[in-house]
């Protein structure tokens, strides 16, 4: 599996909200886009979703132009995770995992006891089966953003696409999360995300992107990419970052903004 | 081992719903013979026995010309009638509600009963038949869906047409409403604004069986893709890009939705006039009952929705010496009992 994206834009009318984007994924990996707000991340992850069309470029999966391609066939190869908001409707838990289901199963078809199933391990595999009966309006945000996931996951694509997995949640959740989408990706899943928090893509991205008014300021190996003077000229603040080392004697890399 | 449990939770809950699913099914059955002995012509349950079995096994009639007349000419088209009528409006109040992603939605937010509204007047000033009052009221309940249909999609400038088609629907609904208005104004106000006043009040009780033969295919041709459907219903609740990215085509089951559940209103309206309240209300008490997956939230509005109608049919035609507008009874049971709902249910729109 590879996700190729050539010279991708997108225009609402006749500014562009991004263009010039070129990226590439491959199997098992994750690249973190960084950027202020507005930059255009969400807008990307639509387009490249073929939810917009997109005014320029080209997506291809696997060496094949995927913008004539049906909304069911998508669903097959990238699933969204959308940032967590509360349905009008009290939906059990298992039910909105169970909706991950429905590009494989036919238009006028209900989920069969196999789908049932495939739900169950994508909730087991984030560690969240005591959910299944629970109503989904009334879990916490983290619940709702894991079981977000898991519908992700059973809608068994190669692509995730995460639209800031970590925003709205506590710290503890923020790294389980995180250490979620490390065992995602290593289960071999290519993962896109969107975050605020540079430590986040210093702690499980493989590759780092930064979007800067629409667009591609620097991109490339994580570690390469999230330096001081990058950080600071795209979110227009002071940042340094400092090298500490854990008790198992790893060095690790953190961003500390400076307060003038 | 904890898998196994959750399997069984699942299994568990699905064993609860299929009884409930049984009783439910044969509800409808069991009160629409309850509701044939009922009403001011005494007619017993052994009375039904005998004149069914008679017409289907010994191919006469077994009982006196007025008891007979009133089971077959006047209860059952009735009764038939009030299943169909209950059954479109709750299915297309539910489907609206998860195409607009909001729970307090009912089948006329597109204008279709202001549409059919003012098609029955019409024909009744146009002295057009009872036959006219149907198709004319059929006719613009459809043409005014049409009109917030071609309005929502002029005006969409960006993203979300859930919230245009709801504004198309108030305008045109509105000029629907005056039109009315207009038409009672200069109406002969002694034959004519009556009947259009009792009409827009809503009833069954000049329903022929012909009526039913009209509405029939309009409203299996609504219910059926509904039905099939009703999976992808679940998904529009979410929003139209997740839904998108689940796979599913959402303007394709927007429009079908729409549709059917159009067809449905029109075609209940223009047999019954206006009857308030059931599309909206019961489409809640079976999300309190058997939860708001659409797997079972569509069948089950069949049943209740057929069901509540029945009932307040029987009581509008029996509870008092003259016939009270079945409009007038729904509205004064449905408010009331969406108070209850509202207090009891699990709220998740805040």
């Amino acid at each position: 599996m590879s996700l190729e994206i050539r010279n991708l834009a997108f225009a609402y009318d006749r500014e562009p909200i991004f263009e010039n984007v070129f990226l590439r994924v491959e199997k098992g990996e994750i690249v973190c886009l960084l950027g202020p707000n507005g930059s255009g991340k969400t807008t990307l992850f639509k387009t490249i979703l073929g939810l917009y069309r997109a005014r320029e470029g080209q997506i291809i999966v696997n060496g094949k132009d995927v913008s004539n391609c049906s909304r069911r066939e998508l669903a097959k190869i990238m699933g969204y995770v959308p940032q967590n908001h509360i349905p009008p409707f009290p939906y059990s838990v298992i039910d909105v995992v169970l909706m991950g289901r429905t590009a494989h199963i036919n238009n006028y078809a209900v989920p069969s006891e196999l789908d049932y199933q495939i739900a169950c391990d994508a909730m087991a595999n984030l560690n969240i089966s005591y959910l299944e009966g629970k109503t989904y309006t009334e879990i916490s945000g983290g619940e709702r953003q894991l079981v977000l996931i898991a519908r992700a996951l059973a809608q068994q694509p190669e692509i995730l696409i995460m639209d800031e997995p970590t925003s709205n949640l506590d710290y503890g959740n923020q790294v389980r999360l995180l250490n979620h989408i490390k065992r995602l990706a290593a289960q071999g899943l290519s993962i896109i995300m969107s975050t605020h928090s540079p430590d986040h893509a210093l702690f499980c991205a493989s590759k780092a992107i930064m979007l800067k008014d629409g667009r591609i300021f620097c991109s490339g190996k994580a570690e390469e990419v999230i330096t001081e003077s990058n950080l600071s000229q795209i979110y227009g603040i002071n940042i340094e970052i400092a090298k500490a080392t854990v008790k198992n004697g790893e060095s690790k890399k953190i961003c500390i903004p400076v307060v003038a | 081992m904890k898998t196994n449990a959750l399997i069984s939770y699942y299994n568990y809950s699905n064993k609860r719903n299929k009884l409930k699913l049984i009783i439910l099914a044969i509800m409808p059955v069991f009160l629409g013979v309850i509701a044939l002995a009922v009403g001011r012509y005494p007619v017993t349950l052994s009375d039904i026995w005998t004149a069914f079995t008679g017409e289907l096994f010994a191919g006469e009639d077994l009982l006196p010309a007025a008891v007979q007349t009133v089971i077959f000419d006047v209860r059952i088209p009735r009764i038939i009638a009030a299943l169909l009528i209950g059954t479109s409006l709750s299915v297309s109040g539910a489907a609206f509600q998860g195409t607009f992603r909001n729970p307090l939605v009912s089948p006329d937010i597109l204008g279709a009963s202001a549409g059919a509204g003012f098609g029955a007047t019409l024909a009744i000033i146009c002295s057009w038949g009872n036959l006219g009052i149907t198709l004319a009221a059929f006719t613009f309940g459809l043409l005014a869906v049409g009109m917030t249909y071609f309005i929502g999609n002029k005006i969409k400038n960006s993203g979300d047409i859930t919230l245009v088609l709801v504004l198309g629907g108030i305008l045109v609904g509105t000029i629907f409403t005056s039109l009315v208005s207009l038409i009672k104004c200069v109406a002969d106000p002694y034959e004519k604004l009556p009947a259009i006043t009792y009409w827009l009040m809503g009833s069954l009780s000049s329903i022929q069986i012909n009526d039913v033969y009209i509405v029939l295919p309009p409203m299996l041709i609504g219910i059926v893709p509904l039905l099939l459907f009703r999976w992808q219903l679940n998904l529009l609740a979410f929003g139209d890009e997740e839904a998108q990215s689940m796979g599913v085509n959402t303007n394709k089951l927007r429009l079908m939705v729409i549709i059917c559940a159009t067809l449905l209103t029109a075609s209940a309206v223009s047999i019954s006039g206006m009857i308030g309240w059931v599309g909206l209300v019961i489409p809640h008490f079976v999300r309190a009952l058997t939860g708001p997956n659409y797997k079972s939230l569509i069948p089950v509005c069949i049943a209740v929705g057929s069901s509540f109608l029945l009932v307040v049919d029987t009581l509008a035609r029996s509870l008092l010496p003259m016939e009270i507008p079945i409009g007038i009874l729904t509205s004064l049971i449905g408010a009331p009992f969406f108070i209850y709902l509202l207090a009891n249910s699990r709220r998740s729109w805040k």
